[in-house]
């Protein structure tokens, strides 16, 4: 029980990011309470945006010392995967901005909302992200352990978290994760999935030659969204994404790019296919573009946050496929 | 796109058909004096859009400050690429989309977030108010 200290990684040695397996409520009595102690006897403020579930094991365990930590709305930190990537990063700037050191404790509220039948496994898409932070919240000095749950997510997902957390926590303690991979390794690693084939009929379909086909094809989605009962800053963001999609396919790969767009479940989905197949760079869209120049790589950081998940294949040198897709849920639950 | 003064004011969409001519216009009225690009009337704006104000921010002489009033839909995409937070560069989002770039600071529910700058006493007056 000594071997949390003895690692050398506590959490006040600034960024760490821990994986904690759950597998039952045992689990968050030994091993994640006293984490939280240990940072409440040492003033260091504990985030904590956890299910319903969690919380009241939590409080259970902690009685009014439960107040002492902050609590956040799962809903309001998990919408569109990429907000919720980001909505983080954003948090935890502006805590090392204000001069302040805080544990967050998050438990990823994101399922595979439409079960078996759902168009993109969500879940496996939001560990991308999750290696990403790695990379994009070690500059805020602030340890973030996730909590995931195995009686939730399959083996495969369970062993995925181990990837992309260096350390875990258990009741033994801190230790680093023998099988974590880099933000670059693991991206690598999952690019060469194919997408399934896209239905034979599809609502829109639609062939861009040039630039000057953009401006028709947001006509043709806006209404098509609006037609699906999308709302209009839902749409907007439909627009927008694939827009950019769209511009790079005819900019960065080559023209004609076909955009063709369908519902499944209550999620709308459009894939742009470009004619050249270059490979992207995994890290594409991942990383936050500057601010301070007016270079480009801002298309696909717009796409992958405005959209929930995005999934991507080259077949090298015929086509670089792009699929957005926008469950109606996520969709509107959060405008940014 | 329409100079009136020390403001810029674009009109329509800004993706990459126009990107080319709508990046070389802002850079050089920048470099005539623009300091305000009024965005207020643009309802579709994309990467290629913020790349080309922020051309205009690299266009500036040195201390100065350029001001983007930006429609909703500009300032969605300068939200989501964390525009916000550039340097030499205010986001001041219109109120109106009609008539907001004219309106005297002291008027305008966001003036706050402009208080770091002088108030301009040369904001050209009726025409561009009823647009």
């Amino acid at each position: 029980m000594t071997s949390r200290s003895d690692t050398g990684c506590r959490p006040r040695d600034g960024f760490v990011h821990t994986a904690l397996i759950i597998d039952s409520d045992d689990t968050v009595r030994s091993a994640l309470i006293p984490v939280v102690r240990d940072a409440l006897d040492r003033q260091l403020p504990v985030f904590m945006v956890v299910s319903d579930h969690i919380e009241r094991v939590v409080r259970a365990e902690l009685g009014t010392l439960g107040d002492a930590l902050e609590w956040g709305e799962p809903s309001a930190f998990y919408p569109r995967m990429g907000f919720a990537y980001e909505g983080f990063r954003r948090y935890l700037a502006a805590q090392h901005a204000a001069g302040r050191r805080v544990h967050v404790i998050a438990e990823p509220n994101v399922t595979n909302d439409t079960g078996p039948a759902s168009p993109v496994d969500r879940v496996s898409a939001y560990l991308a992200y999750e290696a990403m932070c790695n990379e994009a919240y070690a500059p805020y000095g602030c340890p973030v352990t996730c909590l995931w749950d195995s009686r939730r997510h399959p083996g495969l997902i369970i062993d995925g978290v181990r990837r992309v957390h260096g350390h875990e926590l258990t009741a033994a303690g801190l230790t680093p994760n023998g099988g974590y991979r880099t933000p670059q390794e693991y991206l690598a690693g999952i690019t060469d999935i194919p997408l399934p084939s896209p239905p034979a009929q599809v609502d829109l379909h639609l062939r861009l030659v040039d630039a000057d086909g953009l401006r028709p094809m947001r006509t043709a989605l806006g209404a098509w969204a609006q037609r699906c009962g999308f709302a209009q800053t839902a749409t907007a963001d439909i627009i927008l994404a694939v827009t950019e999609v769209a511009t790079n396919g005819l900019v960065h790969g080559a023209p004609p790019v076909q955009i063709r767009a369908w519902r499944q479940n209550g999620t709308l989905i459009v894939q742009a296919d470009d004619s050249r197949g270059r490979e992207l760079s995994p890290l594409v869209g991942y990383r936050r573009p500057s601010s301070t120049t007016a270079e480009g790589g801002r298309g696909m950081w717009l796409a992958r946050q405005l959209a929930d998940t995005v999934t991507v294949h080259t077949l090298p040198g015929r086509t670089t496929s792009v699929r957005l897709h926008f469950p109606y849920d996520v969709t509107h639950r959060d405008q940014g | 796109m329409r100079r009136e003064g020390h403001v810029l004011r674009l009109v329509g969409e800004i993706d990459d058909a126009n990107a080319a001519r709508v990046t070389e216009r802002v850079v050089a009225d920048v470099r005539a004096g623009v300091d305000r690009i009024d965005l207020s009337g643009v309802h579709y704006c994309g990467a290629a859009g913020i790349r080309a104000v922020l051309a205009g921010r690299d266009a500036l002489p040195p201390g100065a400050v350029l001001e983007l009033i930006c429609s909703p839909a500009v300032s969605r995409a300068v939200w989501v690429c964390g525009v916000t937070s550039a340097p030499d560069l205010t986001v001041t989002p219109a109120t109106d989309p009609r008539r907001p770039a004219a309106v005297p600071p002291a008027a305008m529910p966001s003036a706050a977030a402009r208080s770091a700058g002088p108030p301009s006493p040369t904001i050209p007056s009726a025409p561009e108010d009823r647009r």
